[in-house]
C-alpha cells in the first residue's frame, strides 16, 4: 500500500512545465535549438517551438494560444493596443539577439554590392534589369516573404519605405525557401536573416548610393553601421512572465542561450543589454 | 545599491509623468538598458508600473469629464433626395408619373464593454417594411418618423466568431451587393433573433467560413397561437486570393441557404406593400396559399484588376449572381380554383439574377457602373420583403437594371438607376398580381443625391 501511495504521489511532486513558443520563421531554427539545449539541462520542462510568421505569433499571443511569441520585428502600436484592450497591460518585450538582414543573390551573379535606394527600386518594381545596378543585362527575379512574416514587414518599412512590393515578387513560405529559390535562379534576389545564407552570395549593402558598402558582420551589426540591422524579440503576456516561462526567457539571454545564438549564426546581445 | 537607487529615483520621476510621456519614458528605459544600468526584466517592471499609473490618471480625468458618456456613442445617418419617373407601355392605359421623395435616417450606436452594442435608428416613411422613402405630397403635411432599428448585438469577450442579435435589426443574412436584391429589399429590418458565426482559416486567415441564421416573427395573433414566423439560414465561404489581406487581388464569396415561413397562410396579402404572389381568392384581403420554402445560392467575385486606379476609381470588377427556387407544394401545385390564379402560368417558382459592376464608391472622386439582369417569377420568393424598386415592387418581372454612382465628396453621393422591366406571367392586372400585362414594358428611373454623416 505504501508503495502504491508513493507511486501516486511521485508524479504530483515532479514539476512538469510545458512552454509553447510560436512566431517568426526567421527565428524558428534558433528557437528550436534553444529549446533543445534548454530541455537537456531542465528536466521536466518541455518547450514546443513552431513558426508561421511573426504576425501569426503575435495573433497567437493575443488569442492566448502561445506562452511566448518569437518576433523578428517590434510589435506595432495597433497590436499593442489590441493586447492592452484584451489583457489590460502591454506585452513584455525582450530583445534576444541581433540580426543583419542579408540581401542574397545567386552565387554566379557578378554583383558585389548594392545600396538601399537601389534595393527599394528593385523590390518596388522601378528597377527591373540587373544592368541598372551594375550587373548583367538580364531581368531581375524577385523573391520575398509572406505578409505575415516579420522579415517582410521589416524590409517593407526600412528598405521600401513602406511602399508596396512589386506585383511579380515571388512569395516564399520561409527564409530557407527564399534561399533555395535564389540558389536555383541565376537572376534571383532575396532577403532574410543572416543565419540562413548558405548556398547563395551576400551582397554588401550601403545606406546611400556611393557610400561605403558593408557586410552584415557582427561588428557592423552591433555598432549599427550595417544599414539593415534589427533585434529579434521574445514577447510574453505579463501574467505568464513567471515560473518556468520567465526562467526560459531569462535563460535565452544568458551566456548559455547566447552561445546558441552564435552557433546558429545570429549575433549575441552585448552583455550590458541582457 | 546604487542601481536600486537609480531605479527608484527614475521610477518616481517617471511615475509622475502623464500618458503623453509614455513614449519618452520607453526611450529612457531603453537607454538605461543599453548603458547597462538596468536589465530588460527590470525595465519591463518599471514600464508596467508607469502604464498602470498612466491608466489611473486617464481614468480619473475621464470620470471628471462631463460629457464622457458621449464617447461611447457613435452617430450615423443620411439624407437622400430622389426624383423618380415611371413610364408604362401604352396598352396599359396608365399615366406616366413623376414624384419627389426623401429618405432620412438617423442612427446611434452605443457600445458597452466590447461585448454588447445597442443600435437605435429612426427613419422617415409611412412604416412600409420595404421602404423608408417619403413622398413630398399632401399639401405640406408634416411627415412621420419611425423606429427603423432597435437592437442589441452580443459577442462574448475576445471571441469574434459569434454574434447574437435581438430586436429589430438590419438583415443578418449575407447578400451580394447588387442593384436589385432577390430576397430582401435593402430597407427591410427584420424582427426577432439572429446569429452570425464565422471561423477564419489558413495561416494568414485568408479563408472565412460563415453561417448566418435568423428567426423572425412575422405576425402575432392575439386570438390564437398560429403566429406566423420566418426562419432563414445560410452557410458560406469567403476566400481572399493574392495581394495582401486588406486588398486581396481576388475575393470570392459563395453561399447557399434556405428560408421557410410558418403559418403564412394566416397572413393577409394586404399586409404586403409589394405585389406578385398568388393568393387564395382574388382580392388583396385574402390570404397566401401556404408557406414559402425557398432554397437559394448566391455568390460574388471581386477582382482588383490593377493596383492603380482607372480614371479616379479603383479598378475593381465585381460579378455577382443568385438563384432562388421555391420548393413549397402550395406554390408548385397551384390550381385555378380556389386560387386567384386565373391564368395559364400556374407554377412560377424560380428566379435568378446576374450583375457585372466596375469601380467603387467609398471615397471622393470614385465612381462605379453596374448592369444587372433579373428574372423573378411570381412565387419564387415572398413578395412582402422583396425589392420595392423592382418594377412596382415585388415579383413576377424580368428585365434590366443600369446603375451609375459618383462621389463628388466623401459625404456626397450621386446615383442614377434605371429599371426596364416587363411582366413574366399572364396573370391578370388585378388584385395582388403585379401591375401590367404580360410582355409590356415599364421604365422606372431614379436620380438620387445622398448626403451621409
Amino acid at each position: 500500500m505504501k508503495y502504491l501511495l508513493a507511486l501516486l504521489l511521485v508524479p504530483a511532486l515532479v514539476r512538469a512545465d510545458n512552454i509553447t513558443v510560436k512566431g517568426s520563421d526567421t527565428m524558428v531554427i534558433l528557437g528550436q535549438k534553444w529549446a533543445e539545449v534548454y530541455m537537456k539541462t531542465h528536466a521536466g520542462t518541455t518547450v514546443q517551438v513552431t513558426g508561421g510568421g511573426s504576425g501569426t505569433g503575435i495573433a497567437a499571443l493575443l488569442n492566448g494560444t502561445t506562452d511566448i511569441c518569437n518576433s523578428s520585428r517590434p510589435m506595432k502600436p495597433a497590436e499593442q493596443a489590441d493586447f492592452v484592450k484584451k489583457f489590460g497591460k502591454r506585452p513584455r518585450e525582450y530583445k534576444t539577439c541581433m540580426d543583419g538582414l542579408a540581401v542574397y543573390v545567386n552565387a554566379g551573379n557578378p554583383l558585389k554590392q548594392i545600396s538601399l535606394p537601389q534595393l527599394e527600386g528593385i523590390f518596388t518594381g522601378k528597377i527591373t534589369n540587373w544592368k541598372d545596378v551594375g550587373g548583367p543585362d538580364a531581368p531581375i527575379s524577385l523573391y520575398g516573404r509572406e505578409n505575415s512574416s516579420g522579415t517582410y514587414e521589416f524590409f517593407k518599412e526600412h528598405v521600401l519605405n513602406k511602399k508596396d512590393f512589386a506585383a511579380g515578387t515571388k512569395t516564399m513560405p520561409g527564409t530557407a525557401a527564399v534561399i533555395q529559390g535564389v540558389a536555383k535562379d541565376k537572376l534571383g534576389i532575396g532577403y532574410g536573416g543572416i543565419a540562413y545564407g548558405e548556398g547563395v552570395k551576400h551582397l554588401l549593402v550601403s545606406k546611400t548610393d556611393g557610400a561605403t558598402a558593408l557586410e552584415p558582420s557582427e561588428e557592423n551589426v552591433l555598432s549599427g553601421k550595417y544599414p539593415i540591422a534589427r533585434y529579434l524579440f521574445n514577447y510574453v503576456d505579463p501574467a505568464k512572465d513567471k515560473g518556468a516561462v520567465a526562467d526560459y526567457i531569462t535563460w535565452c539571454t544568458s551566456d548559455e542561450g547566447q552561445a546558441v545564438v552564435k552557433d546558429i549564426g545570429y549575433y549575441p546581445l552585448p552583455k550590458n543589454m541582457r | 545599491m546604487n542601481r536600486l537607487k537609480t531605479i527608484a529615483v527614475l521610477s518616481a520621476a517617471l511615475l509622475t509623468s502623464s500618458a503623453a510621456f509614455a513614449q519618452s519614458s520607453d526611450a529612457i528605459l531603453d537607454l538605461l538598458i543599453k548603458k547597462g544600468v538596468i536589465n530588460q526584466r527590470e525595465a519591463n517592471d518599471v514600464r508596467e508600473q508607469l502604464d498602470q499609473q498612466t491608466q489611473q490618471a486617464v481614468e480619473m480625468y475621464s470620470k471628471a469629464k462631463v460629457s464622457s458618456w458621449l464617447d461611447a456613442l457613435v452617430f450615423t445617418g443620411d439624407l437622400r433626395l430622389r426624383s423618380e419617373f415611371f413610364s408604362f407601355e401604352d396598352d396599359l392605359n396608365k399615366a406616366d408619373r413623376l414624384r419627389w421623395r426623401y429618405r432620412m435616417r438617423f442612427g446611434v450606436e452605443a457600445r458597452y464593454a466590447e461585448w454588447a452594442t445597442v443600435n437605435l435608428r429612426l427613419a422617415s416613411g409611412d412604416g412600409d417594411p420595404v421602404s423608408v422613402n417619403q413622398t413630398l405630397t399632401d399639401t405640406f403635411k408634416k411627415k412621420p418618423i419611425n423606429i427603423d432599428v432597435a437592437s442589441v448585438t452580443l459577442s462574448p469577450p475576445g471571441q469574434d466568431y459569434i454574434k447574437v442579435i435581438g430586436g429589430k435589426f438590419d438583415i443578418p443574412i449575407w447578400q451580394p451587393i447588387i442593384a436589385s436584391p432577390m430576397v430582401y429589399d435593402y430597407d427591410v429590418t427584420t424582427e426577432g433573433v439572429a446569429e452570425q458565426f464565422q471561423w477564419k482559416l489558413g495561416s494568414e486567415q485568408r479563408y472565412r467560413l460563415f453561417v448566418n441564421a435568423g428567426q423572425y416573427s412575422i405576425k402575432e395573433f392575439s386570438s390564437d397561437s398560429d403566429d406566423a414566423y420566418m426562419f432563414d439560414q445560410l452557410a458560406g465561404i469567403e476566400a481572399k486570393l493574392g495581394g495582401d489581406l486588406k486588398t486581396p487581388r481576388v475575393k470570392v464569396t459563395a453561399a447557399g441557404g434556405y428560408y421557410f415561413t410558418q403559418n403564412l397562410r394566416n397572413v393577409k396579402a394586404g399586409d404586403s406593400p409589394n405585389l406578385g404572389n398568388a393568393l387564395v381568392g382574388s382580392s388583396a384581403s385574402t390570404n397566401y396559399p401556404g408557406d414559402f420554402q425557398v432554397a437559394y445560392a448566391r455568390a460574388e467575385i471581386a477582382w482588383n484588376i490593377a493596383d492603380k486606379p482607372f480614371l479616379g476609381t479603383p479598378a475593381l470588377l465585381r460579378v455577382a449572381g443568385e438563384f432562388d427556387a421555391n420548393l413549397a407544394n402550395a406554390y408548385n401545385g397551384l390550381s385555378r380554383s380556389p386560387s386567384s390564379v386565373t391564368s395559364n402560368d400556374l407554377n412560377q417558382t424560380t428566379g435568378y439574377t446576374a450583375q457585372i459592376a466596375f469601380g467603387d464608391f467609398k471615397k471622393k472622386g470614385q465612381w462605379a457602373l453596374a448592369y444587372q439582369y433579373k428574372y423573378q417569377q411570381a412565387d419564387s420568393t415572398w413578395d412582402a420583403i422583396a425589392d420595392s424598386d423592382w418594377g412596382n415592387g415585388g415579383t413576377d418581372r424580368k428585365g434590366h437594371i443600369a446603375k451609375a454612382i459618383y462621389l463628388p465628396q466623401d459625404w456626397w453621393q450621386l446615383t442614377f438607376t434605371a429599371f426596364i422591366t416587363e411582366k413574366i406571367s399572364d396573370r391578370p392586372n388585378t388584385g395582388h398580381n403585379t401591375v401590367g400585362l404580360q410582355g409590356e414594358d415599364e421604365l422606372r428611373v431614379q436620380m438620387d443625391t445622398t448626403f451621409k454623416f
